[in-house]
């Protein structure tokens, strides 16, 4: 009999777990009450307190209350930031924010995107994992009925969508350019690439080699994925060192990460001081910090966080049925060196702490 | 106890005995009810929707049949650490295949074919030369993940035009096509697990190899089979995912194997071997799929749905452990 109980016990436990999750569904980091507008629900207010009760109430009376469901490939510090933007916009913009990690998982993207559509969410904003693989996603809202724009990564499709993100070519041409005016024109560069066919590395690579294609001098002596991974940066940059040695004068990185990838390879190698090392994107804390270090030359920074922002304030316009003047929104990449990096650091990362 | 055939046997001692019985063999489909009826409590009628239960349904198909062929696997008591490997590879072949301009029959078989070769590898190393199949699975699936990048160079395929897309995206009869795959493969499987020899020699196997062995199982072909049964499943997977998403990916299919055995394992199915049942293997990637589908109804953030999933396999082999355990 006693083992009876403790069956029972178990699967009481795991009942109650359940009723414990569900009744803290509104937890505030994910979003808020799964109110809709005009709908006469109250949420799972028996958790939340009498305040809870009192604003689900509001808000289920509240008719421009909308919710926003969202995406995001890949919970990194970058998206994080990026998040932490779309939050705030969407306080100011009385709507509630859904976030939903994709893991880099294309297929399970797009479960999520049904959930969100089960869910009658107002507007969704997809961050694809793979450019490729996010034309589905389009069919599916489409059918829905439910706007969808993308943030930060591009969708392949002949059709037009909405779309707030980084200018990916003017990264990839900044970066480029700042190579062949501080190392010269005849420098002997290596390239470590995104996870080829997403966006970012598409558009980064051809920024680059529109500056370098006029440049003939310069020779790109090997180019190859990194996957956005610190790791993979460090082997690549170590087998560099070793093929090329001091025939290489910079490596470009197309993000951050894995620009302090090569960093730290280069280094434990000792070669730090005898070669240029520039990411094409982002200016995360961490890049700041090093460029402020004198490790890493230069970053170019993308305002994330404003990133976020817009695609918030668009996705809400998209569910009220405003007009939407731009239909692509391209955030513009600002060259980041040590006195910028400073001034980020004091200015934009510190005050989030 | 008798490995075979675990459910019938003396007539039952007492009614504690009968229900720890019925709790043995359905605790997991009440477990599955009872999340269901809270999940459509708490999203006020989304979740129980026909349009929510078709979602539901479609995006476990995948995981489902995965589930399905690691079924087959663990009863012998091994694992396949491939799988989601294998699903990334064949998804190459079935784009090529299919953009090469061949039909949609040509297009299934090459890629469930190349699935059930890769299986078959596996199932020579564990068959042929005893190893440990945990190591040959994981040397396998770093292998295959190699291929996948030197063939595809990294790069995605897409852009497919034609029907080839509806496999993944359409519907029949009102029911999305990867669910009537699901279907059927379950159905096959079912027969060849219960109706044939060959499946019974699967229980066998896993059950107590040396004594399979002895009473006349060809236990190498048993295990080899049963590998490249699994591999024939993730090439079908394969066809389906690749349609789906309308990309073969090189990083796809990433930690699939993580949710197969996951299914098998809340299923009720011993990781020991010997022991287990298809059907729980369904409904354990049924729950899996409800769980994400559910919690993200529900706005619960991606971070504590993997806690959720975490704390239900190991829930589930507790459970396992005080219903199951013989005395």
């Amino acid at each position: 009999m006693k083992k009876m109980k403790k069956a029972m016990a178990l699967i009481m436990c795991f009942v109650l777990c359940m009723g414990a999750l569900a009744g803290c569904s509104g937890k505030p980091t994910a979003a808020k009450e799964t109110t809709k507008a005009g709908q006469d629900e109250t949420t799972t207010a028996e958790s939340q307190g009498a305040s809870a009760v009192q604003k689900a109430v509001e808000k289920a009376g509240d008719k421009d209350h909308i919710v926003i469901g969202t995406s995001i490939y890949f919970m990194t510090e970058f998206c994080v930031l990026m998040v932490e933007g779309m939050q705030e916009e969407a306080e100011r913009q009385n709507a509630e924010l859904v976030v939903l990690d994709a893991k880099n998982d294309a297929s399970l993207q797009l479960n999520q995107i049904e959930n969100l559509i089960s869910q009658q969410v107002d507007s969704i904003i997809i961050s694809p994992v793979n450019s490729d693989a996010a034309e589905p996603a389009l069919d599916l809202c489409e059918a829905a009925g439910i706007p969808i724009s993308a943030v930060n990564m591009t969708i392949t499709t002949d059709r037009d969508y909405y779309y707030v993100g980084p200018n990916e070519i003017q990264a990839g041409e900044l970066a480029a350019q700042w190579l062949i005016d501080n190392v010269g024109e005849d420098a002997k560069v290596c390239i470590i690439q995104g996870p080829i066919g997403c966006s970012a590395q598409i558009f980064r690579d051809e920024g680059i080699f529109n500056v370098l294609d006029e440049h003939p001098g310069v020779e790109v002596l090997a180019i190859k994925p990194g996957d956005w991974n610190r790791n993979t940066a460090v082997s690549l940059t170590e087998n560099w060192l070793t093929t090329y040695g001091d025939e290489l004068d910079a490596i470009i990185s197309h993000d951050d990460d894995m620009g302090l990838g090569v960093v730290r390879a280069l280094q434990s190698a000792g070669k730090l001081k005898d070669m240029k090392v520039i990411a094409c994107a982002d200016g995360i804390e961490e890049a700041c910090e090093s460029v402020k270090a004198g490790e890493m030359s230069v970053t170019f920074f993308q305002d994330v966080f404003r990133e976020g922002e817009l695609s918030v304030e668009m996705a809400a316009k998209l569910a009220r049925g405003e007009k939407i003047e731009e239909q692509q929104v391209l955030i513009d990449m600002i060259p980041t060196e040590k006195e910028y990096a400073q001034e980020l650091l004091e200015d934009y990362y510190g005050p989030r702490k | 106890m008798d490995p075979i055939n675990h459910n019938s046997g003396e007539p039952t001692r007492s009614k504690y005995k009968q229900s720890r019985i019925f709790m043995a063999k359905y605790g997991i489909v009440i477990a599955f009810v009872i999340f269901c009826l809270i999940l459509s409590i708490s999203t006020r009628g989304r979740f129980l929707n026909i349009g929510n239960i078709l979602n539901v349904l479609r995006q476990v198909s995948i995981n489902g049949i995965l589930a399905i062929g690691m079924t087959f696997v663990i009863l012998t008591g091994g694992i396949d650490l491939s799988v989601g490997a294998t699903v990334a590879l064949s998804g190459f072949i079935c784009a090529s295949v299919y953009k090469a301009g061949w039909g949609l029959p040509a297009v299934f078989a090459l890629t469930v074919l190349c699935g059930g070769l890769i299986g078959l590898i596996n199932g020579y190393f564990v068959a042929d030369h005893s190893l440990a199949p945990f190591i040959v699975t994981l040397g396998v699936q770093t292998m295959v993940r190699g291929f996948t990048y030197i063939y595809s160079d990294g790069k995605p395929i897409s852009q497919f035009t034609g029907n080839f897309v509806e496999i993944g995206q359409g519907s029949f009869l009102g029911i999305p096509i990867p669910v009537w795959i699901l279907l059927i493969t379950f159905l096959i499987s079912c027969f060849i697990l219960y109706k044939t020899k060959m499946g019974r020699y699967v229980f066998a196997v896993g059950g107590n190899l040396n004594a399979a062995l002895y009473s006349g199982v060809r236990t190498k072909s048993i295990l080899r089979f049963a590998y490249c049964y699994c591999g024939l499943m993730s090439g079908l997977a394969a066809v389906v995912l690749t349609s789906r998403v309308s990309a073969a990916l090189p990083q796809a299919g990433l930690a699939y194997e993580s949710d197969a055995i996951a299914a098998v394992v809340i299923g009720g199915t011993s990781l020991s071997g010997g022991k287990g049942r298809l059907w729980g293997t369904i409904v354990g990637a049924l729950l899996i799929g409800v769980i994400t589908n559910g919690l993200d109804l529900l706005s619960v953030s991606s971070y504590i749905q993997q806690v959720v999933k975490g704390a239900i396999i190991i829930g589930a082999i507790l459970f396992d452990r005080f219903t199951n355990r013989t005395n």
